[in-house]
């Protein structure tokens, strides 16, 4: 485990160093970018933005598994504390563990998005997005200096003696916490909220995808899908995984128990709010003229994949929720 | 999309033959890398695997032992404690316990020596462990003299000799009746080593323990919990300097492979300049050298893990076992269970291959920027 | 296919070892001509062949792209209309170089190392072609120009001849419409010369643009140029007397 820590401290400490460098580059370019000129610093900075993409798709690919791993570690390390059963109650064992978690999920997303947009950006010939990537790459650089600042502090706050909750207690209706919150919604009509928000999603993703229309009503609506995912699965479908009508736990589902389920549904969830929202940010920019060929085309791939993300999860959560002896009273 | 993947491939077979050019160099390179991921592999399996050993010799382990202490040291506890605690609620059962060390001088090595209730083991006869019988050469049938507390041999028949899955557990185990023992070690009657309690709900345990410390404050109840989180911690904190030091061994070779990619040969230099000059762009050239160094890392990566897996599970960890195993005394043939669980293997790429790309993506960018008119400006 | 306007180009700009290599030049290439670009070394002659064959982009002036391919690469929704280079990125500059242009180099830059076989592959390689059809590809061109016993010949091992056919050859693996060639005689006998001018006949009939630089006479006299223009000190001195 304590391989586990080191490994993720190391590589969130290289990631934020290497982005604050790509940072940088980000900040010259704003300043004296000018496409017309062909002087040579000019065609530096258009070099250098190859280096950026490379750098953010390098970074994307370390989110991806840290996250994982991260997760995974945390709730390895559960055995550490007494009280506690699950990453729940390791990420609980000091007030920094969920922010960690949350910024580590925010980069990831953000990450993604800029991917994306950076996507579009290449493909046209004029880069027409190098401000708005640019302005996110300043935004996801200081984000990611925090997450390994609170990473690193959480790690060395850790104190094996501290008794922790345990997820039963956490997740537990009628809590003011988020947690608490989230357990707390009724279970029937969250699922019925959920159903209603994803084929919502569903709809409008089907319809970007056919037609290239609504493209920016998929963001807002796969944003809301995302949310509900996770909520409908805290309140209710996590109750069909662990067949036991109180146990909220939204991380016990990542358990060899539950044949770690959790990665696949989480996935899904996140891949579904990238493309989403990412289809969104190009949506904003597809009047520009280099643009105007490339942004519908691309945004119907995504939508594609929002579709698909949202779709599947849709699918795992109603299987589990149809083929299950357990029945909610 | 095929396009894409037909011209990934090219670029990947030319990184190939690229490396394979510069021979000498790519080996030295993968060598080096290799040996770093081999030290930390090895670290890394040989701690896990020695905290599953504990793990599994503690799972065995009664729940709740209770010791006595007189002036901060154990001493032999007074059954009678045993028959008090028997009647606190939720107590299922309590056990006294036998057990000690034997030193034998002919092979210079421990024993544990412990009590058994089992049948088979009956006054006269011992069981012993598979690693001792390896250590002495017994056989079933087999006799073994035992030096008593008044330097008098006692002579015992081995009736069993037992293997179970971890070996680092009966190694140096010694199974005897409870009169034997009592008599071998002139331990006192009506006193035991220590307690072993059963609870009846697990969740109760920290309440029996917390009443058997009021009732008896000379006593020191200890759960398998504690225990556990102990042990872990102990070899998380010894594997962790381990780990650091590695650490700081990568970060070297880190700062080696940036210097090594950013100071390219004038050959790989001039080489670059012709892709550019045949159409390469940069993005490609920049793909070529990401490429080479995924098929480094990768390589690396992959030798000193089954270095590392050979030198744990197969050699049993020559080079450092002293340093890890530091409370153990010796175990001539001790191999430890081979046990390597895909979050060990996961941690160890992110550790081992991660910063190798991250030092290696500015300069081979840098590297991948060269003007594609210099073949053109060096003819004039 | 090409129309360059008041071109110039300046290295190191700005810096003690500022240089002005092409000062100005106007120059329309039409496709399927063969221009020989006549000059001493040090005119310039090698600098204005790469802002033709689009390496790098021009410090001021136009250079316009006129045909399908260079409009289909920008993803230009009219092909009619010509392609502006000057303000392009890199990258676009090289996917139109390598859908358009092959070059042939005075100093031939072969890659070291590798056999002649794949130094003529090499710039298929990121176009997305499998390798066997590139193989293939290239082993014709070999047997085309006549050095198909030598394709699996490491690059060291071939003669100054050999060297500039597998240059020819690796010019022509992406089936380019323009030929760019800097100083091609300048490493050849009198022979070897006229073998490739015979090859660049075959070329010029295959309908070919050609475009070389020479101050080799029996490059600039031969009659298979259609034009001929000379460059002194980065500037133009004959505008295009065509034949």
């Amino acid at each position: 485990m304590q391989s586990g820590i080191i490994a993720l401290l190391v590589t969130s400490l290289g990631t934020a160093g290497l982005l604050l460098y790509a940072a940088r580059i980000a900040i010259q370019t704003l300043r004296s970018w000018d496409l017309g000129s062909g002087s040579e610093q000019q065609l530096l900075l258009e070099r250098k933005t190859a280096l950026v993409s490379t750098i953010v798709a390098l970074i994307l690919g370390f989110q991806v598994v840290t996250l994982a791993l991260f997760i995974y570690t945390v709730d390895a390390l559960h055995i550490l504390f007494a009280g506690s059963m699950c990453a729940a109650g390791t990420l609980n064992v000091n007030p920094l563990g969920y922010p960690s978690l949350a910024i580590k999920l925010l980069c990831t997303i953000l990450a993604g998005i800029w991917m994306i947009i950076n996507r579009a950006d290449y493909l046209a010939h004029d880069f027409p997005l190098i401000k708005v990537k640019f302005t996110l790459l300043l935004v996801l650089a200081p984000l990611s200096l925090l997450e390994a600042g609170s990473l690193t502090s959480y790690f060395l706050l850790l104190k094996p003696d501290v008794i922790t909750s345990c997820c039963g207690s956490l997740f537990e209706g009628g809590r003011t916490t988020l947690a608490g919150l989230l357990a707390g919604l009724p279970p029937v009509p969250s699922a019925i909220g959920y159903y209603l928000v994803t084929a919502v999603t569903l709809l409008n993703g089907i319809i970007t995808w056919r037609t290239g229309r609504g493209g920016l009503l998929l963001a807002v609506t796969s944003l809301a899908a995302f949310i509900s995912g996770i909520a409908a699965l805290v309140a209710f479908f996590c109750l069909y995984y662990y067949e036991i009508p109180t146990h909220h736990c939204p991380f016990c589902l990542l358990q060899p128990e539950y044949g770690r389920i959790g990665y696949l549904l989480y996935a899904l969830l996140i891949s579904g709010v990238v493309t989403g929202c990412g289809g969104g940010v190009i949506h904003l920019n597809r009047k520009r003229p280099s643009l105007s060929v490339i942004v519908p085309k691309l945004q119907k791939r995504l939508a594609l994949w929002t579709v698909l993300s949202f779709s599947l999860y849709l699918l795992l959560v109603t299987i589990k929720l149809l083929t299950t002896s357990f029945r909610l009273d | 999309m095929r396009t894409v993947i037909e011209s990934q491939r090219n670029i990947l077979d030319y990184a190939l033959s690229g490396l394979m050019r510069r021979r000498g160099k790519t080996f030295s390179l993968i060598l080096l890398y290799a040996l770093v991921v081999f030290v930390l592999a090895s670290i890394m399996f040989f701690t896990h695997a020695m905290r599953r050993e504990s793990e599994l010799l503690l799972s065995g382990a009664p729940e709740l032992v209770v010791q006595r202490m007189i002036a901060g040291r154990h001493d032999p506890i007074p059954l009678e404690y045993g028959r008090g605690i028997a009647t606190i609620r939720g107590v299922s059962r309590v056990q006294p316990r036998l057990w000690g060390y034997y030193y034998d001088s002919d092979i210079r090595a421990n024993y544990t020596v412990q009590t058994t209730t089992d049948d088979s083991i009956t006054r006269g006869t011992l069981a012993i462990g598979a690693g001792l019988a390896r250590m002495r050469s017994l056989k079933k049938g087999d006799e073994l003299s035992i030096w008593g507390y008044d330097g008098q041999p006692r002579t015992f028949q081995v009736a069993t000799i037992f293997t179970v899955e971890s070996d680092l557990l009966t190694t140096d185990l010694v199974l005897t009746h409870e009169a034997d023992f009592r008599e071998l070690f002139h331990f006192p009657m009506e006193r035991a080593t220590d307690l072993s309690v059963t609870v009846r709900n697990p969740r109760e345990i920290p309440t029996v323990a917390a009443r058997i410390a009021e009732l008896y404050p000379d006593t020191r109840p200890i759960t398998r919990q504690d225990i556990l989180r102990t042990y872990a911690a102990v070899f998380d904190w010894r594997g962790g300097i381990l780990i650091v030091m590695v650490s700081m061994a990568l970060l070297a070779f880190v700062i080696f492979a940036w210097d090594r990619a950013s100071g390219l040969s004038a050959n790989e230099q001039r080489e670059i300049g012709i892709l550019k000059s045949i159409g390469w762009k940069t993005e490609e050239v920049l793909i070529l050298k990401l490429w080479e160094g995924a098929i480094i890392s990768l390589t690396a990566f992959l030798l000193g893990l089954i270095g590392g897996y050979i030198h744990v599970f197969l050699l049993s960890a020559p080079l450092f076992a002293r340093v890890i195993k530091g409370w153990a005394t010796l175990y001539p043939s001790f191999r430890l269970t081979p046990f390597i669980d895909y979050y060990q293997v996961a941690v160890l790429f992110v550790l081992s291959v991660f910063p190798y790309l991250l030092a290696t993506v500015v300069p081979s960018w840098q590297a991948a920027i060269v003007d594609p008119d210099n073949a053109m400006r060096g003819s004039e | 296919m090409i129309e360059l306007l008041n071109v110039t180009k300046i290295y190191n700009r700005g810096r003690h070892n500022e240089f002005s290599a092409v000062r100005g030049i106007t120059l329309e290439l039409i496709a399927g001509e063969c221009v020989i670009i006549k000059g001493p070394s040090g005119s310039g002659k090698s600098s204005l062949l790469s802002l033709i064959g689009c390496m790098h982009r021009p410090t001021s002036g136009r250079i316009r792209l006129h045909g399908a391919e260079a409009a289909r690469v920008v993803g230009s929704a009219n092909p009619a209309e010509p392609v502006e280079v000057t303000s392009l990125p890199e990258r676009y500059l090289t996917e139109i170089r390598r859908q358009l242009f092959g070059f042939i180099f005075q100093q031939f830059n072969l890659v070291r190392g590798i056999t002649a076989l794949e130094n003529v592959m090499l710039p298929a390689y990121p176009l997305g072609v499998p390798r066997s059809v590139i193989r293939k590809n290239a082993l014709e061109l070999f047997d085309s120009l006549g050095i198909a016993h030598r394709a699996t010949a490491r690059i060291e091992h071939l003669s100054g001849g050999e060297q500039q056919r597998v240059a020819i050859a690796r010019a022509l693996i992406t089936r380019p419409t323009a030929l760019i060639a800097d100083e091609p005689t300048a490493h050849l006998d009198s022979n070897l010369s006229r073998e490739f001018l015979a090859i660049v006949e075959k070329l010029k009939l295959a309908g070919t643009t050609l475009i070389i630089a020479s101050h080799d006479p029996l490059v600039y006299d031969s009659p298979l140029a259609d034009k001929v223009v000379e460059v002194r000190d980065g500037l133009l001195l004959s505008p295009g007397s065509s034949r």
